[in-house]
């Protein structure tokens, strides 16, 4: 049973460059790790495309992504989750504070002396 | 003369490191960075308003000021109400720092350890975050993957000192020596298997030291015993940070320029002015009920409709009026603000001493010294006693001055300059240079790669 925010669409990411079958796998991994699901990973000529799925309603979309030979593959992938949350076809949320960590580094800054 | 393009530029940073210590009167020998300055450029470089590790860093890698980063210190108000504070890390810096427009420009970067990298974000490389990482189960690396493999490496990653407060001090000096051991032993394992351009390296272990044991060292700290069995560690420690750091020199070659930098300097502390005591003898601020012993001001129940002022303690005060209209039971008329301002600076900068002289107070208004105010800046920002005197914002003491520390021995205050060092590779013959200022560090750096700094820099890179 498909979930009712789910998106019919297949997205398309189209890697190509000289990193591209290296950070085809970084790129999947985040995908997941951010929600998404991944249906294809297909390696062509010199270029790899991922088809993914999220759950943000939308038209089906291709980002095409060179990358480049100075980046780390990791660099690499979060380039292209940047312009996917660009287009609002995912969220980046940077991990924050719980409360319970928020007090923790709120004792450590006073016992530091920072504050009180 | 411009600045040499380089291939590589290395940044050691080392908190709170005075340039008294390093090149000034009391200079210790330190034959690496004697070296370093011999064939570059030094001075002092004049932190930002306020000379604290947060917001400091964090404008020295942006070239921007706390008031454009809307960040004042570690804890910030985060509305109008007046018990919402957040905790400034790397999500609330939303200027790019070196790192992030080195990584966009395609260059390979190492980041370890510099104040305000947690949470992680990526970067064209690896970084290791901050002391404001939770702990270490949380992601502190980026990739994550270099939490194991550093720990694989050089053992479990030290992001802070523990027990900062004991009244052990051959302990706590253990700790800051194995502190100091673990950043750089991180250093060196990053160095030799990672391909950088930029690296980027913060040591806490001297803003830690001079807080435990300024009196021990300064025969100006007002508890300075001479002859002391701590007297020489400073010396010792700041010898065994050269030593440190000459082992990380002896990595790079002449392709890499070197900078040695601080965020802040440091001074005796005389003591601590109870700056709510202050405001409430004063008639400023009213307690619903008298405080039994000493309670955090956060802690008590403040009567809003009698109080126009109230303030936190730290290395400096941070002064908040109650104004009409913006705070939720505010008092004071917004038609007044100014000229109560004006009032409340001229209280505080004629504030006596113990002793009955003026204490040397300096109270900032953020507006006069920042190019714009973003987030929500203090009213006012308080140097007691310019700086050798903390704020103390605690209350129930039976005197506005006081010569103890509630939260255990603290020895220092901060000071607002910290070090420059610059050896470019182009062998200036020891060039003393003034005028420094945090936010030139940045362009300075994007210039040795020959990048152009973005227009919204504040600093300028330096050149002869």
């Amino acid at each position: 049973m498909k979930n009712a925010n789910e998106s019919d669409a297949a997205h398309t990411v189209i890697l190509t460059g000289p990193l591209a079958s290296e950070t085809a796998p970084v790129l999947v991994r985040r995908l997941l790790e951010l929600g998404g699901r991944v249906d294809r990973i297909m390696p062509q000529d010199e270029a790899v495309c991922i088809a993914f799925r999220t759950d943000v309603p939308g038209d089906r979309t291709k980002i095409a992504a060179e990358t480049d030979a100075n980046d780390t593959p990791d660099f690499a992938a979060e380039k292209v989750l940047d312009m996917l949350a660009a287009t609002g076809l995912i969220a980046i949320d940077l991990h924050d504070y719980s409360p319970e960590e928020e007090e923790r580094i709120r004792e450590r800054l006073a016992n530091l002396g920072y504050i009180e | 003369m411009p600045l040499p393009r380089v291939e590589r530029v290395l940044v050691i940073g080392l908190d709170c490191a005075a340039p008294r210590f390093v090149f000034g009167p009391d200079a210790f020998d330190l034959p690496r960075l004697r070296a370093l300055m011999s064939r570059g450029r030094y001075g002092a470089l004049r932190s930002c308003d306020p000379p604290i590790t947060v917001p400091a860093w964090a404008c020295m890698m942006s070239g921007k000021d706390p008031g454009a980063l809307g960040l004042y210190g570690f804890r910030n108000r985060k509305d109008r109400s007046y018990d919402a504070l957040f905790t400034a890390n790397a999500s609330s810096v939303h200027a790019p720092r070196v790192w992030d427009i080195l990584s966009r420009a395609g260059k390979k970067v190492v980041v370890l350890g510099v104040p305000q990298t947690y949470p992680v974000r990526p970067v064209n490389g690896w970084l290791v975050a901050d002391f404001l990482a939770p702990d270490t189960q949380a992601q502190f690396t980026y990739p994550q993957s270099l939490a194991d493999e550093l720990r694989a490496n050089v053992g479990e990653y030290l992001l802070d000192v523990e027990d900062f407060r004991t009244h052990d001090k051959d302990a706590l000096l253990e700790r800051l020596y194995a502190l100091m051991e673990n950043r750089f032993a991180a250093a060196r394992h990053l160095m030799d298997t990672k391909p950088w351009d930029f690296f980027m390296m913060v040591e806490m272990g001297v803003d830690r030291l001079h807080h435990g044991f300024w009196k021990y060292c300064d025969p100006a700290h007002p508890l300075f015993e001479a002859g002391n069995r701590y007297e020489s560690v400073f010396h010792d420690y700041y010898r065994a940070v050269d030593q440190r750091i000459g082992e990380l020199l002896d990595r790079v070659g002449d392709e890499t320029a070197v900078l040695i930098v601080s965020d802040h300097g440091a001074k005796a502390m005389q003591g601590g002015v109870c700056i709510n005591q202050w405001l409430i003898r004063e008639g400023l601020l009213t307690l619903r009920e008298e405080s039994a012993g000493r309670r955090r001001i956060e802690d008590c129940a403040i009567d809003w409709a009698r109080t126009k002022v109230w303030s936190s303690g730290g290395y400096y005060a941070r002064m908040f009026f109650n104004v009409q209209g913006r705070e939720p039971e505010g008092v004071v008329s917004p038609r007044e603000y100014e000229s109560f301002r004006d009032e409340m600076i001229a209280k505080i900068e004629s504030m006596p001493g113990p002793d009955g002289r003026p204490l040397g107070n300096r109270a900032l208004k953020p507006q006069d010294i920042y190019r714009r105010v973003e987030g929500i800046a203090p009213d006012l920002i308080v140097y007691l006693g310019d700086l050798a005197w903390r704020s103390v914002g605690m209350v129930g003491f039976d005197s506005v001055y006081t010569f103890e520390n509630d939260t255990g021995p603290d020895d220092a205050n901060h000071d607002y300059d910290g070090i420059f060092i610059l050896d470019d590779r182009s062998r200036r013959s020891g060039e003393a240079l003034s005028g420094l200022r945090l936010l030139d560090v940045a362009p300075t750096v994007l210039a040795l790669f020959g990048l152009e700094a973005p227009s919204d820099m504040q600093g300028k890179a330096i050149s002869s």
